[in-house]
């Protein structure tokens, strides 16, 4: 391995390998250094237990940009699914529930008592959305344009942005207009008068931020999801091994390419001179020597540390550090031994995705303590049971649930140290009341607080996008004012992770949009 | 006899600042107002003998000074009077005056923290610059963002002329402003919990939001955009109380030939081959104009007095969707003396302006959480103003009326409607919440008012209580205010219009919905105000 390259991407998460196989594609020399051992960062498996393993981050596919296979080179075909079409099974502490299909034209599979009406309120919400949606999809793989001092190409974003709004039929338009600011609660009511539906609307906007449903901007997020979600053939999906098998087939498909990866080598310091990037430096002094860096660590790991505050203007390093990043969701993988009871009476439970949420309210007092650094008594969830669908998780007969857990703070007032076993035994405690039996059913837990996932991915906070997403941080807000066309104020710097325009989930939208704005710049 | 060229429903100061300038157009306009008295939210009232209360609005800033000159309220009796003042009292025993005068506030931030005090001047000046961008938006007409129009074309090309003087950052920081949290928005200047939480407690006045819901950091500007003797962002008392506003607007109106009944709660309008002719009282009588304006919020408007079949049934979906959650209530305490506040140093003036107890956004945003729960704040977030310091003319000699806003309180509580003994016990809460940094002042409470978003609601006829006449999110601002495409002044009606607080630019004791719906109406009839 020679030391001098094109390009540089630090970190191998979906959106630096995404980057890198672009990149490489249009014949750049590209190194990918990676900290952790193993490529994909959140979109990661492992063995959490002896025998177990688990998607250890990110357990579910639904937002991949319907570009990136193509791009990439990766053939969705040769990428072997555990299965599509996963359904939702949204439940309450009576065990009633709404199952729902994700995907192009979401719908009421079935339900415990929801009218005709009520099933129709479901796929006319869908379909009114969709129309809204699409022009947040159009938006997914472009740079944020500059609304001063702008390129040509940053006027023509803005004027087709323009024009696509114009296209709209007035009363689409002024509703547009209106419900982008609302919060989702609000809409949520408008538009059901099932609490079930209600609160699966909820969950879905909120799940990755610390804002509950009656924040304003939430609709933006629901919206911004779900733009992606309703394109996706396979609708909800996991991969045969995990996610981690995503991540792999990106790898692969960039080792083909000519792209070099580097696992265990964590950069610590971006080399620059005269404001120019000149390569990077690993925490064991070795160098690299490349002109161009992208960084797939977040904002401020790449900014603060890596560049280094001694390198930017102070206003810059205000800005960027008060960036709301402290992550919002915990996560618990549990080794089985045995499967549980069906909650609605039907074993095909543990092969959808599972929500508990009873109301809209449930999910907003939920919320409530995230603000003062507690976690709530009362959580909800989303629950997937992985190895259901793909055996080769787990020891035969035995099984892995994964557990997402929103609004769990970063830190604990009373610091984790002290509170991250009882936050344990609470949440097992909360799962006996709708899995009964499940506590003699445990083999072995694993806990990840936001702060366990800071250490172990590398990302400041442990945050889901890598910082707060909301109508107040999108687009040329996003990650923060003066970065958003994935560019940094160092010459030959970058950013590509989910902190950048359109956000987290495993979409590969941040890491396609650096790499096409690297290929534009001189 | 019964016979107008405009009537207004509700005299309200909206309403009347609306028909001050019809009457100037010289049109025959009648005022009809529900209650026994005028002014709306804007009264003054002898609820205890001898002793007015200004027992909605209390303080006046937000009144444009366009509306104040061009009505000659001066010359009706109108006199604003400035005062300095106010602090935020802490837990353990201190306190964070307010100043008017920058240089002396930046040395009161200096007691809690050096680096804010230094990061106040930043502060400053960026929410002026907001300030500044937001205000020529306040008495123009929203354009619509769909219509081919030139004036609505003209319009957004305003919006858009407005971003692009700032430069490329400020622009950035303005779409910001608007969408962002207070508390975001603070933590970014400010490290003292003290120091945010003072400022904050101007970002929920009147919201059904905490200082962290995102879309909070804009309210803090209803704070800054206070205008008296031409000063930005100082606050002054109406002499007289904030009833005298709507006494002098009245008087104005009757120098321009204008008439105003009241005791005339409007039941009905009148509609004849789809266009508004009258108005039916519950008394029965009618009167008739080609041109109706009501005063009233959206709901009142079109749920209650316009009769559904009149209007299309995806604008009545869109008014009932309409959001006007109440979050506060107020008490009105007629005092023997003037009560001590130990915290303070002797002689102190602080006293003289808004004094909250509110010392975090924490605890601020804890009391959201109660509302949010169907129940008032238990550690309420309270503006005690003692108006009778500067204006002694309310009450006896050596006594005092203190103004005291409170949040959060719900329309409805989680137990239901509001009993008797909730409000007393809402009441309880307040005053011992005051109580607690004024040892004397339970003792000097010679009669206390307890007003309830629901009596709010069913005396001054904000529905549910929300002193706005509607939350004021994104969602209900400039052209989405109060319908989309009905953010004009004009309704589904031809000659029916709206000119209250549920229209742009919102509530307050500002006048510029009233002024802006006169200028579309006069627009309508080829007339100029
Ligand atoms: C608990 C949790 C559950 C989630 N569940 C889902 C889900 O079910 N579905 C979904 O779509 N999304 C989910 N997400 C969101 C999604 O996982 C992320 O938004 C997405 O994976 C981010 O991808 P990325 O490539 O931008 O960043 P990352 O995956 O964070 O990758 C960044 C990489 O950079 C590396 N790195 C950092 N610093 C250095 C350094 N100094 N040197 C070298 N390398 C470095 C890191 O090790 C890491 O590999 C979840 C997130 C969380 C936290
Ligand atoms: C407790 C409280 C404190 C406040 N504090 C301040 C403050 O300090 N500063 C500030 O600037 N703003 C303050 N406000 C807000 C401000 O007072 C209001 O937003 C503003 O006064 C509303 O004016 P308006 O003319 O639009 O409507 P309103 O004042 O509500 O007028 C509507 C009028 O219509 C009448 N009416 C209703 N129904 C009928 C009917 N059927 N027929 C005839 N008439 C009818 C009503 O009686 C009323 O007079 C406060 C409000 C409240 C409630």
């Amino acid at each position: 391995m020679s030391n001098q390259y094109d390009i540089i991407i630090i970190g191998a998460g979906l959106n630096g390998l995404v980057c890198a196989n672009i990149l490489a594609k249009k014949g750049r020399k590209v190194l990918v250094l990676e900290a952790n051992k193993q490529v994909g960062g959140l979109a990661n498996t492992r063995e959490f237990a002896s025998g177990f393993k688990v998607s250890a981050g990110a357990h579910l596919l639904y937002g991949l940009h319907p570009d990136i296979y193509r791009l990439c080179d990766v053939q969705e075909s040769k990428i072997e699914f555990a299965d599509k079409n996963i359904s939702t099974l949204v439940i309450n502490q009576n065990k009633e529930f709404i199952n729902y299909s994700s995907g192009e034209d979401s719908q009421i599979i079935y339900s415990s008592s929801l009218s005709e009406q009520q099933n129709s309120d479901w796929s006319n919400f869908q379909n009114r959305m969709k129309t809204f949606s699409d022009i947040l999809f159009d938006l997914a793989n472009k740079t944020p344009p500059r609304l001063k001092n702008g390129s040509i190409q940053d006027y023509k974003t803005l004027f087709n942005t323009g024009l696509k709004l114009k296209r709209l039929d007035k009363q689409n338009l002024r509703q547009f207009l209106r419900i982008i600011g609302m919060n989702i609660y609000d809409l949520a009511d408008e538009s059901f008068t099932d609490n079930l539906q209600k609160a699966a609307i909820c969950f879905e906007s909120a799940l990755g931020t610390r804002l509950g449903p009656r924040a304003p901007n939430t609709v933006y997020n629901w919206l911004n999801r779900y733009s992606i979600i309703n394109r996706q053939p396979a609708g909800l999906s996991v991969p045969r091994g995990g996610i981690g098998s995503l991540s792999q087939a990106f790898a692969n498909a960039a080792l083909i390419k000519g792209v070099d990866i580097s696992v265990s080598s964590r950069v610590e310091k971006i080399l620059i001179a005269d404001n120019q990037v000149k390569g990077v430096q690993l925490s064991g002094g070795e160098k690299f020597a490349a002109r161009q860096v992208i960084s797939n660590a977040d904002i401020k790991k790449t900014m603060l540390s890596m560049v280094g505050p001694e390198n930017i203007d102070t206003d810059v390093v205000r800005r960027v550090s008060y960036i709301p990043m402290q992550g919002t969701t915990a996560k618990m993988h549990l080794a089985l031994n045995q499967l549980l009871e069906p909650i609605t009476h039907n074993v095909s439970d543990f092969q959808s995705r599972i929500i508990y949420a009873p109301d809209a309210d449930f999910i907003e007092r939920a919320s409530n303590s995230i603000k003062y650094n507690q976690y709530t008594h009362e959580p909800t969830f989303e629950i997937t049971f992985p190895s259901v669908q793909d055996s080769s998780l787990a020891p035969a007969g035995k099984h892995v649930m994964s557990v997402l857990i929103p609004y769990v703070p970063y830190e604990h007032k009373e610091g984790w140290a002290q509170r991250k076993e009882r936050f344990e035994n609470h949440i097992i405690e909360q799962l006996e009341y709708i899995f009964p039996g499940i506590h003699a059913a445990i083999e072995h837990v694993e806990t990840l607080t936001p702060a366990d996932i800071e250490r172990q991915f590398n990302i400041t906070g442990g945050h889901w996008h890598h910082g707060e997403i909301g109508l107040e941080r999108f687009m040329m807000l996003r990650p923060t004012a003066g970065f958003a066309q994935y560019k940094t104020p160092i010459d030959g710097l970058f950013l590509c992770g989910a902190d950048c325009h359109p956000g987290g989930d495993l979409s590969g939208a941040p890491g396609m949009n650096a790499a096409n704005t690297v290929l534009q710049s001189k | 006899m019964n016979n107008y060229d405009a009537i207004v429903i509700g005299a309200g100061h909206n309403g009347l600042v609306n028909a001050c300038y019809l009457a100037r157009a010289d049109l025959k306009t009648l005022v009809l107002e529900r209650n026994p008295y005028i002014g709306g939210a804007s009264v003054t009232r002898e609820l205890y003998p001898g002793f007015s209360y200004t027992n909605c609005s209390y303080v006046c800033s937000l009144f444009r000074p366009e509306i104040f000159r061009q009505l000659e309220l001066s010359r009706h009796g109108l006199q604003v009077i400035p005062y300095d003042g106010g602090c935020t009292f802490t837990q353990d025993g201190n306190y964070l005056a307010t100043y008017n005068d920058h240089e002396a506030q930046r040395r009161e931030f200096a007691r809690f923290s050096a680096r804010d005090a230094e990061a106040y001047d930043d502060y400053a000046t960026d929410v002026m610059r907001h300030c500044r961008f937001i205000k020529p938006w306040l008495l123009r007409t929203p354009p619509d963002p769909v219509s081919r129009k030139a004036k609505d074309i003209k319009g957004l090309w305003q919006l858009y002329k407005d971003l692009q003087v700032l430069t490329e950052a400020q622009i950035y920081d303005t779409l910001e402003f608007y969408t962002i949290s207070c508390g975001d928005y603070l933590n970014r200047y400010f490290e003292s919990d003290v120091i945010k939480g003072h400022i904050s407690n101007s970002s929920i006045i009147g919201t059904g939001l905490g200082p962290y819901s995102p879309g909070s950091a804009y309210v803090l500007l209803h704070h800054y955009m206070g205008e008296v003797d031409g000063r930005i962002g100082s606050w002054g008392v109406a002499r007289g109380g904030m009833g005298a506003i709507a006494n002098a607007l009245a008087s104005s109106f009757k120098a321009s030939q204008g008439e105003i009944k009241t005791d005339c709660s409007v039941e009905n309008l009148i509609v004849k081959e789809g266009k508004a002719v009258g108005v039916a009282l519950e008394n029965g009588d009618e009167y008739y104009a080609d041109t109706i304006v009501s005063n009233l919020d959206v709901k009142r408007t079109f749920l209650k007095v316009v009769d559904k079949q009149h209007l299309p049934q995806d604008f009545v979906t869109q008014v009932q969707q309409f959001k006007i959650r109440g979050s506060s209530g107020k008490l009105n305490i007629a005092l023997d003396g003037m009560p001590t506040f130990p915290a303070l140093p002797e002689g102190s003036t602080a006293i003289r302006g808004h004094v909250n107890i509110i010392d975090s956004m924490e605890r601020l945003e804890r009391g959201y959480d109660d509302w949010k729960n169907g129940t008032w704040s238990k550690d309420p977030f309270v503006d005690l103003l003692i108006p009778t310091q500067t204006d002694p003319t309310m009450v006896p000699p050596g006594k005092q009326m203190m103004s005291v806003f409170v949040q959060y309180a719900p329309p409805v509580l989680n137990t239901g409607e509001w009993t008797e003994e909730d409000k007393q016990a809402f009441g309880q809460t307040v005053i011992d919440a005051i109580a607690q940094y004024s040892p004397d002042f339970k003792d000097l409470i010679l009669h206390a008012e307890i007003r309830t978003p629901q009596d709010i609601e069913n005396e001054a006829g904000l529905t549910q209580g929300n002193i706005f006449h509607g939350e004021l999110t994104l969602d209900q601002l400039l052209f989405n205010r109060p319908i989309p495409g009905y953010a004009q002044y004009r309704s589904p009606i031809p000659g029916f219009y709206m000119c209250g607080s549920s229209t742009h630019p919102g509530g307050g004791v500002m006048g510029a919905p009233g002024a802006n719906a006169a200028r579309e109406i006069l627009a309508d009839k080829r007339m100029t105000v």
